[in-house]
C-alpha cells in the first residue's frame, strides 16, 4: 500500500515552472529519501503534499486523500519538518511543544518528554535565545512527539552534530519499525544512502531517477584508477562500460557501469601495479545528474 | 475555532491589549482633567473660529456648539484623533502580526501543518482580535467614570457613554474586518500595514476635508469615520443603527474576503 502517490504533478509560479510532470509513490513503512539540489523542487512537492501549496496540474494524495482540498485530515496523520524551521521566537520551548500538543488535540506530552530527553534539549528556555542546533532540535520535538503515520522531513540533519544526527536517525529507523512512514528531503548523499531504503531524484522539477537504494546505486558508476609504470599504450582497446577520464605519468582514470566480470578480465590482462575499484554510491549517480543540469542540460 | 490558537494569539500580543487599552482609558481621564480646566467661554470662542469648528465637526459628526454640555465635551475623549490612533495601531498590530506575520516570519509552515484548518486558523485569530473590543470599550468608559469623579463633573450621564462606546466597538470591528482581510491576502506584513494605514488615512482626510469642500460629500460615504458620530449619540440618546449597520456589513464584506482568500492561497516558503 502507498501512502504518497503522485502523478504527473506540475507547479507553475506564472512563466517559472517549479514542477513538471513530477510522478512517484510512497510505499507505507519506507523511508524514502528525496534527493535533489537546491531548487530542483524538493520543497515544492513537499509544500503540496502538505496543502500549503495548490497543484498547477496533476494530482497529489495523501492516505489515498487529495492533498489540497482534503489537507485537515491528511495532516491529523503527518507530522512536517520544514527545512528552515521557524518557530515562535517568544515562546519557550515548552511552551511551543504545549500548544503543538493542544492544537494536535493532546496525548503527545509524553513522548515530547522522552524527545527532549533524547536530543537533550533545555525546553524551559526562550526559543530566542537558542542556537541553530538547539532550533532543529525542538522542530524535531515538535514533528515525532504525536507519533505520525507519515512524517515528511525537509533536510532534518541541518545544524544538528554527528551525535544528534545518529540519534534521529535511530528515532527514525524506530519509526519505521513500528510501520509508519518517513519521507525524507536532503542534497546530504551520505544521509540518504545511510538511511534510507527508498529514493527518488529530482533536478529541474523532474523526477529522474526512483527505486531502492540498492538497484540504483547498482546503475551507479564505480570509479576505476589504474597504475602502470610505463604508461598506457595510447590505442589501449577498452571494453563497453569503461569510459576514460584522464591518462596521466602511468596513472589512467575513469568509470565503470554494469557488472564487474568484464571489468576483471580485462584488466587482468593489463600488468598492473595498481589499481583501485570504489564502490557504486549514490553520490556519483546524483554527481552525473548535477553535473548535467550544470551544463545545461536541465 | 481552535482554542490553542485562540490562546497563543491572545498570549502573542497581550502586553499591545493590556497596554493600549490602558492607554486609551488614561487619555480619557487627561482629556477630561484638560477640558475641565479650561473655561466653558474659552471653548465657545474657540469653536467660534470656522476652521476649528468645521475640524471638530468632521471629527464629532456633528455641531458641538449645539451639544456644550459635559457630556458632549466627554464624547470628544472618545473620538479624538489620538485614541483613534491608540485603537487603530492596535488593530493593524494584532492582524497583521497574526495571519501576514505567520507568512512573513515563516512560522506559518509550523502553523499550517498542524491539523486545524485554514477556516478555523483564521476565525481563531478573528474572535482573538475581536475579544481585544470590548476590554477596549470598557476601558474607555472607565476611563470617563474616573474622570468624572476625580474632575466632579457629576453632570456627565455615563449611560450616554456607555452608548458611544458601543458605537465605538463597530468602528473598531469594521477596522479588525478589514485589517484581518488585508492581512489574509498578503505576503509581507509591511505591505499589509502600509495598505491598512493608507485606507486609514484617505478616510480620515476625505472626513476632514469634506467638511471645508463641499464637493467632497458625496465621497465622504466612503469613510469610515462618516459611520462614527458621537455627538448624533448624545443628541439622540441612541446608538446610530444604520452607521453600526453600515460598519458591520463593511466589516464582514473584509472579513469574508480575506477568508476566501486565506482558504484558497498559496504559502510560499519565504
Amino acid at each position: 500500500m502507498n501512502v504518497v502517490e503522485i502523478s504527473n504533478l506540475a507547479k507553475t509560479y506564472g512563466d517559472v515552472v517549479a514542477l513538471r510532470d513530477v510522478s512517484l509513490t510512497v510505499p507505507c513503512g519506507s523511508r524514502f529519501g528525496f534527493l535533489g539540489p537546491n531548487g530542483a523542487g524538493k520543497s515544492t512537492t513537499l509544500r503540496i503534499l502538505l496543502g500549503l501549496l495548490r497543484a498547477s496540474g496533476g494530482s497529489a494524495n495523501v492516505f489515498g486523500l487529495d492533498a489540497w482540498s482534503e489537507s485537515t485530515e491528511i495532516r491529523r496523520r503527518l507530522a512536517y519538518l520544514s527545512g528552515d524551521a521557524r518557530l515562535y521566537d517568544g515562546m519557550t520551548g515548552i511552551a511551543l511543544l504545549r500548544f503543538v500538543d493542544r492544537a494536535r488535540g493532546g496525548g503527545g506530552w509524553r513522548e515530547a518528554t522522552r524527545l527532549c530527553d533524547r536530543f537533550e534539549l533545555a525546553a524551559h528556555r526562550k526559543i530566542r535565545g537558542y542556537s541553530k542546533g538547539m532550533r532543529q532540535k525542538l522542530a524535531i520535538i515538535q514533528t515525532l512527539m504525536h507519533k505520525p503515520d507519515l512524517l515528511i522531513l525537509d533536510e532534518p540533519t541541518s545544524g544538528l552534530d554527528p551525535l544528534m544526527q545518529q540519534a534521529l536517525y535511530d528515532e527514525l529507523r524506530a519509526v519505521t519499525d513500528e510501520g509508519r512512514t518517513v519521507l525524507f528531503s536532503s542534497h546530504t548523499l551520505s544521509e540518504v544512502e545511510q538511511l534510507c531504503d527508498r529514493v527518488a531524484i529530482v533536478r529541474s522539477g523532474r523526477i529522474v531517477e526512483s527505486g531502492t537504494t540498492d538497484s540504483l546505486r547498482e546503475r551507479a558508476l564505480r570509479r576505476v584508477v589504474l597504475k602502470r609504470s610505463g604508461g598506457f599504450p595510447e590505442t589501449l582497446a577498452v571494453p563497453d562500460g569503461m569510459t576514460i577520464r584522464s591518462r596521466q605519468d602511468g596513472t589512467m582514470t575513469g568509470t565503470w557501469s554494469g557488472s564487474v566480470d568484464p571489468l576483471v578480465r580485462w584488466l587482468s590482462d593489463l600488468k598492473l601495479d595498481d589499481v583501485s575499484i570504489s564502490p557504486p554510491s549514490l553520490e556519483d549517480l546524483f554527481a552525473t545528474y548535477y553535473r548535467e543540469e550544470g551544463n545545461g542540460g536541465g | 475555532m481552535n482554542l490553542a490558537l485562540f490562546n497563543k494569539t491572545l498570549r502573542d500580543h497581550w502586553i499591545f491589549i493590556l497596554g493600549g487599552s490602558f492607554l486609551m482609558g488614561l487619555f480619557v481621564v487627561v482629556f477630561m482633567f484638560a477640558t475641565n480646566s479650561l473655561p466653558m467661554e474659552q471653548t465657545k470662542v474657540w469653536l467660534d473660529v470656522p476652521w476649528i469648528k468645521s475640524l471638530i465637526t468632521s471629527l464629532m459628526g456633528s455641531d458641538i456648539s449645539s451639544v456644550m454640555t459635559p457630556s458632549g465635551m466627554a464624547t470628544f475623549s472618545f473620538t479624538h484623533p489620538v485614541m483613534l490612533a491608540i485603537m487603530i495601531a492596535l488593530v493593524f498590530s494584532i492582524a497583521s502580526g497574526s495571519l501576514v506575520g505567520e507568512i512573513d516570519r515563516g512560522t506559518i509552515d509550523l502553523l499550517a501543518s498542524l491539523p486545524i484548518s485554514r477556516s478555523r486558523i483564521y476565525t481563531s485569530v478573528s474572535l482573538a482580535l475581536l475579544c481585544c473590543g470590548p476590554l477596549m470599550c470598557v476601558s474607555l468608559w472607565c476611563g470617563a467614570a474616573i474622570g468624572r469623579k476625580l474632575t466632579g463633573q457629576s453632570e456627565i450621564d455615563l449611560g450616554q457613554l456607555v452608548l458611544v462606546a458601543v458605537q465605538f466597538f463597530f468602528v473598531f470591528a469594521f477596522l479588525c474586518g478589514m485589517a484581518l482581510g488585508v492581512s489574509a491576502m498578503c505576503s509581507r506584513r509591511v505591505v499589509a500595514i502600509t495598505i491598512c494605514f493608507g485606507v486609514v488615512l484617505y478616510a480620515f482626510t476625505v472626513n476632514v476635508l469634506s467638511a471645508f469642500w463641499p464637493a467632497l460629500k458625496y465621497i465622504s460615504y466612503s469613510s469610515f469615520f462618516r459611520y462614527y458620530a458621537p455627538l448624533k449619540i448624545v443628541e439622540s440618546h441612541s446608538v446610530q443603527w444604520d452607521s453600526v449597520a453600515v460598519l458591520s456589513i463593511a466589516g464582514a464584506v473584509f472579513w469574508m474576503a480575506g477568508l476566501i482568500v486565506f482558504r484558497r492561497r498559496d504559502f510560499p516558503s519565504t
